[in-house]
């Protein structure tokens, strides 16, 4: 059988070895009507499209995250959400958010409505090279409107279980359209945190604290889930009702996050940006491995026992603890940056429930706060910005994430649309939201 | 899926009209019972139809024909197992109708709740509590205080039946972290009476009544050796059944003591071992509980202590 499929591999590699030799030739002379520069070109444009490819696969693993760590009656409304928050996040960045975002990117840009922002320069392939359009506005669109997703469906973690459908629908719109692409300008589109000196190398705080800050503003106006918390003010576990769900979805993000971060130096191509891509992924990684196995050394100090769901926080605790600074550090502060992640999530979920704040998922503690780290920790293990300068940026998009979307819940919640009733959410989103049940084998009649 | 063996069994006992079968059931896969276990099917009529019903800690299914009993209770051992355990107790709300099981791991007592939180304590009376209050906020039991309360029953190892406490071994009040309430049962052999205190079943071998103080003294000391008790005292065997309580009486020395407080009247009397014992006759239960002391001076101290908790007297 193994016989079989690999003979039947055999034209593929025969194929490949053909297109390098291909690729080889060019490099030396003119091949065809292909350029070097053409062919650099398209490299450097496919990466950024595979990788604006495994950043939207993101959206699986929070998706998986979510639901994983959440109850089982609440599975389809937060699988919805998460596609939606991608559906209406995706279509308002194109209409408003890409142009808030990168004012001016494109020769002859309309600002807000413009639609003509993401569309492909006019004009020859040599002129949008030459106009330095690395990568294409159409590859960039793709790659930016997946991060655009990324802070939105941050926040549906931290929701989870009692928000209104329709409630998440305006937070997205809002988020995506507006408070994200504001946010993203003061730094990636050139804007004055760029000219203080913020650096946010793929996005710990624009895309990560933000999110997370928005997602604490969340939990705060919803108020917790029935039962979460006792009178006398401890605590009682909500069980996941799927863990190999949520550890699939960690891997997801994982895997996600080599887009999210390399794909980051935007090029693939030339020296620079080839060691770039290579250590920001290695960077990545490292960062991960130590997020994760910090959480689980602290989870034995706590709760006497190594605890996957702080590991799989700790995992992505030191993804987004990295992805302010992947490209500027070394491997060994990568290894540090992920380890005191792991570190502040744990003491960050602690913190939570001190203040009886429930957060299903640990969005905040996740992205919040170890999106803050990120910022800090850019200062400290690199020179490419100063500590005001990051002390600074974490502020701002704190703030901004928290208030902004706190004005937004608190707006709802005084129009009463922002939280389901006792009885909906005692019965579960999906049947209450959705009318629709993800488990009918497990329900009982009696 | 737990692999479960069940055979019917004819019973020839004084109760076969109401128990017509017994069901053995095998099953190899629980980690804190069995592997066998000895499940009564009880029958019942309504006019002229017959119906078969079996239980297991406290879930009940009924079926018309007797070949259905092995399938009921497959599915009541699935439905009742978690983590390959059986409920080592159930809290039954009775006018609600509703029962939860609790299991127990390791040193903690956990209570679970369908699609909710999960209660986790190391003590039972504290997830009796806070089970208590989320289903007293959910409505499920109805306003605090007026409606249902929560009675605790233990689960026969044997039988997987419901059993129901003689008496409680206490120290209150629960509000606090490191308080203690177990309910104490009579072993179905009837050989002994056990509570589980500091992760293990703690018996006493039953023995004209003196069994109570046996078994609060040993559970008292696995207190102390954990921490959790300092005056062994402090914790009082409380809710005693009527014929537990003058089986206890016959061991002890009535010296015609008495003490008030808070207007309430404490017969006292004397254990062999020195021990001062005060009663709390609870009469419209038909329960006593008593309090313990080295002297009537401590039998005080307890009882008012009690009391004020109680808001006795206040």
């Amino acid at each position: 059988m193994k016989m079989l499929k690999a003979k039947r591999l055999i034209p593929l590699f025969a194929a490949l070895v053909l297109l390098m030799g291909v690729v080889s030739t060019a490099s030396a002379q003119e091949y065809g009507t292909f350029s070097v520069d053409e062919i650099a070109f398209a490299i450097d444009n496919f990466v950024m499209f595979i990788c604006a490819v495994l950043v939207l696969f993101m959206q699986a693993g929070f998706a998986l995250v979510e639901s994983g760590f959440n109850s089982g009656k609440n599975t389809i409304n937060i699988l919805f959400k998460n596609l939606m928050d991608l559906s209406i996040g995706a279509t308002l960045y194109y209409l408003i958010g890409y142009g808030l975002m990168y004012p001016g990117f494109a020769e002859g840009s309309a600002g807000i409505l413009g639609f003509g922002q993401v569309g492909i320069p006019d004009g020859t392939l040599a002129s949008a090279v030459e106009g330095g359009y690395l990568p294409l506005p159409q590859v960039d669109f793709l790659f930016q409107v997946a991060f655009a997703a990324t802070a939105a469906t941050i926040v549906s973690g931290a929701v989870a279980g009692r928000m209104q459908f329709r409630a998440y629908m305006i937070y997205t719109a809002v988020l995506t359209g507006l408070i994200y692409p504001i946010a993203g300008s003061w730094k990636w589109g050139g804007g004055w945190l760029d000219a203080l000196g913020f650096y946010d190398f793929a996005g710990s705080l624009i895309v990560h604290a933000l999110g997370g800050f928005a997602g604490l503003a969340g939990a705060i106006f919803l108020g917790a889930r029935i039962g979460r918390f006792n009178k006398d003010g401890s605590a009682n576990p909500m069980p996941g009702h799927n863990i190999t769900s949520a550890t699939l979805g960690v891997f997801i993000l994982l895997i996600g996050w080599f887009g999210f971060n390399p794909g980051s130096v935007l090029a693939m191509t030339g020296e620079g940006a080839t060691i770039a891509v290579v250590i920001t992924a290695v960077n990545t990684l490292l960062a991960a491995c130590t997020g994760a196995f910090a959480a689980m050394i602290c989870s034995l100090f706590i709760i006497g026992k190594p605890d996957i769901s702080f590991a799989l926080n700790g995992m992505l605790a030191g993804l987004v603890g990295i992805t302010a600074n992947a490209d500027s550090v070394s491997n060994s502060s990568a290894l540090i940056i992920g380890l005191v992640a792991g570190v502040i999530v744990v003491g960050a979920m602690v913190l939570l429930e001190k203040l009886r704040i429930d957060d299903p998922v640990g969005a905040w503690p996740v992205h919040g706060a170890c999106g803050i780290w990120g910022g800090i920790a850019t200062a400290l293990f690199s020179d490419v910005a100063t500590l005001g300068a990051q002390l600074t940026g974490s502020v701002v998009y704190a703030a901004w994430g928290f208030g902004t979307m706190a004005i937004v819940f608190a707006a709802m919640k005084a129009a009463g649309i922002l939280r389901v009733s006792e009885e909906e959410e005692l019965e579960g989103l999906d049947l209450s939201e959705h009318g629709a049940i993800n488990y009918p084998e497990f329900v009982s009649g009696d | 899926m737990l692999d479960i063996t069940t055979t019917l069994e004819q019973n020839n006992g004084a109760d076969r009209l109401s128990i017509p079968f017994i069901a053995h059931v095998e099953c190899n896969q629980l980690v804190n019972r069995g592997p066998h276990f000895q499940i009564p099917v009880r029958a019942s009529y309504t006019g002229m139809k017959k119906t078969y019903s079996v239980e297991v800690s406290g879930f009940r299914l009924t079926t018309e024909h007797v070949n259905n009993v092995p399938t009921l209770i497959e599915r009541l051992m699935e439905g009742v197992t978690r983590l390959g355990r059986i409920p080592h107790y159930v809290f039954i709300a009775r006018d609600a109708g509703v029962v939860y099981p609790v299991y127990t791991i390791d040193d903690e007592v956990l209570a679970p709740t369908p699609y909710g939180p999960l209660f986790q304590h190391i003590e039972l009376a504290v997830v009796r509590k806070r089970l208590g209050d989320y289903l007293h906020d959910i409505k499920v039991l109805g306003a605090k205080g007026r409606t249902d309360k929560f009675h605790v029953r233990g689960v026969d190892r044997h039988t997987l039946q419901l059993v129901r406490p003689i008496f409680y071994l206490k120290k209150r009040d629960v509000t606090k972290e490191d308080d203690f309430w177990a309910p104490v049962f009579r072993s179905k052999e009837g050989g002994h009476i056990y509570a589980y205190a500091a992760s293990d079943r703690r018996e006493a071998v039953i023995d004209s009544g003196k069994e109570v103080l046996v078994l609060h003294n040993l559970v008292a000391n696995v207190l102390k050796d954990d921490g959790r008790l300092t005056n062994k005292f402090d914790l009082r065997p409380d809710r005693l059944f009527a014929e537990m309580w003058e089986q206890l009486k016959a061991t002890l020395i009535d010296n015609g003591d008495e003490l008030t407080v808070s207007g309430v009247s404490i017969p006292i009397y004397t254990a062999a071992d020195g021990v001062t014992i005060g009663l709390e006759a609870r009469l419209d239960e038909e329960r006593y509980s008593l309090f313990l002391g080295g002297d009537i001076d401590g039998v005080r101290e307890q009882a008012a202590a009690d009391f004020a908790r109680r808001g006795i007297g206040v």
